[in-house]
């Protein structure tokens, strides 16, 4: 019995999240800025009247570090923000590409800790193979749980 | 003696439902209609013991259809399925001298023995 | 699963099929609403499409679609019958509904399940949308605990008596039917409503508790009825009349016409004697107290007389509310007012269209809107003090709490209550019970000492507890004082010191307070040295500034008590509100907050870059900027527009790049992923799509850099 993904590229990596917590994708030109904004946070997007924060993936997983000069700037045509939602509350993630749906197995998925494409390993449930792909798993609440990190993980640490 | 029951719902789903449930106990069901005109009509026809009404159609809803049927039959005898939340038309449909009413989702024990009281009343 | 005896598959394969078209028309006929709202036959549509959705996931298990379908459905039903516009709002719950449900859907026609789906939020939504006020919602009211009717309702009035002597003299006999309906039946007025009319058929019925008038009434007091009824016929008839499905038990009791003809005086003692299991009724019940007479009574006699009485009403007050008919009075003066300005715009327009003179038609125009503005200001109070309750309802559990506290504890305290007549929002009462019933017990837990320890100390032996409630502006201010021991504020640094709390060090009284409120704080291991105090105070803080956008503020003496002040707004959707800008931003402060507004010159500012100050009035307050919170700093010019803003007793200056004007805001709550600094109490969106941040000015007690 496999489960469906939305997949999408950021900074070279492959990632994904689970279909049923993606409530809608949009372009990028809806994002609104807003001032002096909190660590991670993009923008945010006015979606039917409710104000839904935009998080920087890039700077919040922590890919494309180490990378310099091989850096390959995304197609701006190309980037979304995905909307998703965790528990009761919605977040926006932006992205540089949103790929397919994908069935992903219960097989195909290991749960290596190493991190790969440079991001940060806590925020990877694990990492799904699929047909010659690789796709990491993201961990939507952990992600979206900014500013109650514990002091000391910070990035490189762990 | 099996009684000869009209079935009136829109949704061919619920009707499906509640065909299988009362043929499985011995009823026949001597007709469908899927809004209130086609209710009232088939009652005209085809003469059901009993009528099970939905009050939720287009085209005339349950509770017209109801009225109408009295006014052809006094003593017909008439289920109301209703859904919760729908107070105000149950109890007008009790004024007007509707038998029972069911709540949807019903069990089907519940809807067997709301037509079994109301047949046997004579 | 859902109907045995039926092939599952087939079950299935029939409903995905009729569900998913359902869908599918649901999906279209919503873009069709979007663009005519005014349609009814649209309107219509769709509200028998959520209702078949809502009936057929229901036989199939699928709750959590029902659920959505259902709230949809009432949406639309409010639509239907003209209680609710299709606003943008609306039009957006009802949206993201439908499209969860084809999420749903399409997770079902896979084999999967609607339960994957959390529906907490889009709910929410549709009930705000629907007009309900907040709280989660069940549509069914939990029925009050007492599950028989306050039986001495059966007195009966001269008609009655009248009705019961005729048909004694015409032979019949007298009959106490009680009647009670299957606990699982959902619609428990309508079976009663049955068995009563189908009673009228074949006896006369006199008297029915809880009463029915042929119109749906609150369904959870009838799980029991009471009739009274006579008949020629022996009670053959009546089982028969009452033999109606779903109704679990039945009891007919022959009775003696004198029982109930008896005076209203001399009545009770026979009455109770007929009774007898009802002799132990408090006074004020057994006097025959007509249920809707708590409406508009002085608070404190409604909570004295009929104890269980508020709770009742609280309880009730989820799906209908009680309100002074006084107020209704009102409302209906300025609905008279609006028609009058409407038909005088009406002419106006006309005038024009005759080639009046326009600037005439002007002055009249401007006349007239002054007046639609206090109108509309008139009915939003109005509106407004229908939801408003007094705090009574909550503080009225406090004094049997303190009691049976104080008792288990073994230390006498006096409570203290005032202010109880304060109103505040109805919505508002469930999340403040909590916190403040917390509180109070911290007080007697950890804040009260034993006697012995009060009397050593000089105090009374009795501790003292005070709860106040008052109004500030457009504020409630509720403070909740003890006498005890209070916080010493050097052992609370100290602690944080440890705890690695960088700057602990030279944190002022206020900010070591503050501390208390932490979730490490708050944790037993450094509280037993506290002294228990900050138990749990996390999560009040949790609850006060983040749900009721609000503060809490500590206040202590070592050795003489401490006091907790909370401070929160009236109401939380709309507000009125003084739009700022800094740099290209916009911000909203709520008019309560603001003191005025002033011009501010360089020259006048004093002290360094993050601690500055200047004087107003005679007191010197702080210098805080937009452009220092949130830009790149101040931007230096010679003079600067700013706002003095207050909270509680601080003031403070905020020097913003432009004042644009005063107006009403809608505030949606915003995220804390946005709000880390703490500083905003919400957001809001203006008609042109710009955002607007509000600003939550308890920062000026907070903040310093």
């Amino acid at each position: 019995m496999g489960e469906r993904y939305v997949s999408f590229s950021l900074a070279n990596g492959h990632f994904c999240v689970p279909v049923n917590q993606v409530l809608q994708i949009l372009r990028r030109e809806n994002l609104i800025e807003i001032p002096k904004p909190p660590p991670y946070v993009e923008g945010v997007i006015n979606l039917r009247g409710n104000i839904i924060p935009v998080v920087n993936l890039r700077a919040r997983l922590e890919v494309g570090r180490g990378e310099k000069g091989e850096h390959r700037e995304p197609d701006p045509r190309k980037r979304r923000v995905i909307i998703t939602r965790v528990g009761s509350r919605s977040y926006g993630l932006d992205v540089d590409e949103v790929r397919e749906i994908v069935d992903i197995d219960e097989s195909g998925i290991t749960q290596d800790a190493t991190s790969l494409f440079g991001a940060r390993a806590d925020f990877i449930r694990g990492i799904a193979r699929r047909d010659e792909s690789l796709y990491l798993m993201l961990d939507l609440p952990r992600v979206f749980a900014v500013g109650r990190d514990m002091p000391g993980t910070r990035a490189g640490q762990s | 003696m099996s009684a000869t029951i009209l079935i009136a719902d829109d949704l061919s789903f619920m009707r499906m439902i509640q065909k299988e449930i009362l043929t499985e106990r011995g009823y026949t069901i001597v007709g469908e209609a899927t809004d209130g005109r086609e209710a009232v009509e088939k009652f005209k026809t085809l003469h059901p013991d009993l009528v099970l009404l939905d009050i939720t159609m287009p085209n005339m809803n349950g509770l017209e259809a109801m009225r109408k049927i009295f006014a052809l039959e006094p003593k017909a005898k008439v289920i109301m399925c209703s859904a919760l939340g729908q107070q105000n038309l149950i109890v007008e449909a009790i004024k007007a001298g509707v038998k029972d009413f069911i709540v949807k989702p019903f069990k089907p024990e519940r809807i067997l023995s709301a037509i079994e009281k109301a047949l046997k009343v004579s | 699963m859902a109907v045995a005896g039926i092939d599952e598959a087939r079950l299935r394969k029939a409903f995905l099929e009729e569900a998913e078209e359902l869908c599918q028309k649901l999906g279209d006929s919503l873009l069709a609403l979007e663009t005519d709202r005014g349609n009814t036959d649209v309107v219509n549509e769709v509200f028998r499409l959520t209702h078949s959705l809502k009936s057929e996931s229901a036989l199939m298990g699928f709750t959590a679609l029902s659920e959505l379908a259902h709230r949809m459905e009432d949406v639309l039903g409010s639509v239907r019958e003209g209680r609710l516009v299709l606003e943008k709002p609306v039009m957006d719950g009802i949206f993201a509904g439908s499209d969860l449900i084809a999420e749903m859907m399409a997770a079902i026609s896979k084999g999967g399940s609607d339960a994957d789906f959390d529906t907490t939020a889009i709910l929410q939504e549709l009930f705000l949308a629907a007009g309900r006020g907040g709280g989660s919602a069940s549509e069914t009211a939990a029925a009050p605990t007492a599950g028989t009717p306050a039986a001495s309702e059966m007195e009966l009035g001269e008609f009655e008596k009248r009705q019961l002597t005729e048909a004694r003299d015409r032979g019949e006999a007298l009959y106490k039917l009680t009647v009670s309906v299957d606990p699982a039946e959902s619609m428990k007025f309508p079976r009663a409503y049955l068995v009563f009319f189908n009673l009228e058929l074949v006896s006369n019925v006199v008297k029915v508790v809880p009463p029915m008038k042929g119109e749906p009434e609150e369904d959870a007091r009838y799980a029991t009825t009471t009739l009274l009824v006579t008949s020629a016929g022996g009670d053959e008839g009546l089982r028969a009349a009452a033999a109606v499905d779903q109704i679990a038990g039945l009891r007919i009791d022959r009775c003696d016409y004198d029982g109930y003809l008896a005076s209203a005086r001399s009545g009770s003692a026979a009455w109770l004697k007929a009774h007898p299991e009802r002799a132990g009724m408090p006074p004020g019940v057994a006097a025959g107290m007509p249920p809707g007479v708590a409406a508009g009574m002085p608070p404190g006699v409604a909570a004295g007389a009929a104890g269980g009485m508020l709770q009742a009403a609280a309880a009730v007050e989820k799906t209908t509310i009680r309100v002074d008919t006084r107020k209704l009075d009102d409302l209906w003066s300025l609905i008279a007012e609006l028609v009058l300005h409407k038909s005088h715009i009406a002419r106006l327009s006309d005038d024009l269209g005759h080639g009046a003179d326009v600037h005439e038609v002007r002055e009249e125009l401007v006349e007239s809107f002054d007046s639609l503005d206090k109108i509309s200001s008139g009915m939003q109070q109005v509106m407004m003090d229908t939801r408003m309750i007094p705090i009574s309802v909550i503080f009225s559990k406090f004094p049997r709490l303190v009691r049976d506290l104080s008792r288990k504890l073994g230390k006498p305290v006096e409570l203290i209550l005032s202010g109880e007549e304060t109103e505040i929002d109805r919505s508002l009462v469930e999340a403040l019970s909590d916190p403040l019933t917390h509180i109070i017990r911290n007080s007697l837990d950890h804040g009260i000492e034993f006697p012995e320890e009060r009397v050593r100390r000089g105090k009374s032996e009795k501790g003292r507890v005070s709860v106040s409630a008052r109004r500030q502006g457009g504020n409630i201010v509720i403070e909740l004082a003890d006498d005890g021991r209070g916080m010493d504020s050097e052992q609370i640094r100290r602690k944080a010191i440890e705890m690695g709390i960088s700057g602990a060090a030279h944190f002022n009284e206020a900010q070591l307070l503050e501390l208390v409120f932490l979730p490490g704080f708050s944790t037993k291991e450094v509280v037993t040295d506290l002294s228990g105090r900050g138990v749990g105070m996390d999560v009040v803080a949790n609850r006060i500034r983040g749900e009721l956008k609000g503060d809490v503020v500590l206040g202590t003496q070592p050795g003489g008590g401490t006091r907790v002040t909370l401070l929160f707004p009236l109401t939380l959707t709309i507000v009125n509100a003084l739009l700022v800008r800094g740099d290209s931003q916009l911000y909203a402060i709520p008019l309560t907050d603001v003191d005025s507004t002033a011009k501010l010159l360089a020259t006048e500012i004093r002290g360094e870059e993050g601690s500055e100050y200047s004087s107003w009035m005679d007191d010197a307050i702080p210098v805080f900027s937009l452009g220092a919170l949130f830009g790149k700093g101040r931007h230096k010019t010679e003079e600067y527009f700013a706002t003095v803003l207050r909270h509680g007793d601080s003031k403070a200056f905020l020097v913003v790049d432009e004042l644009i004007e005063e107006r009403d805001i809608v505030i949606k709550p915003v995220d804390d992923l946005l709000n880390t600094q703490r500083l905003f109490s919400g957001v809001s969106v203006l008609e042109d799509g710009r955002l607007v941040f509000i600003l939550d000015t308890s920062f000026i007690r907070r903040e310093r850099v």
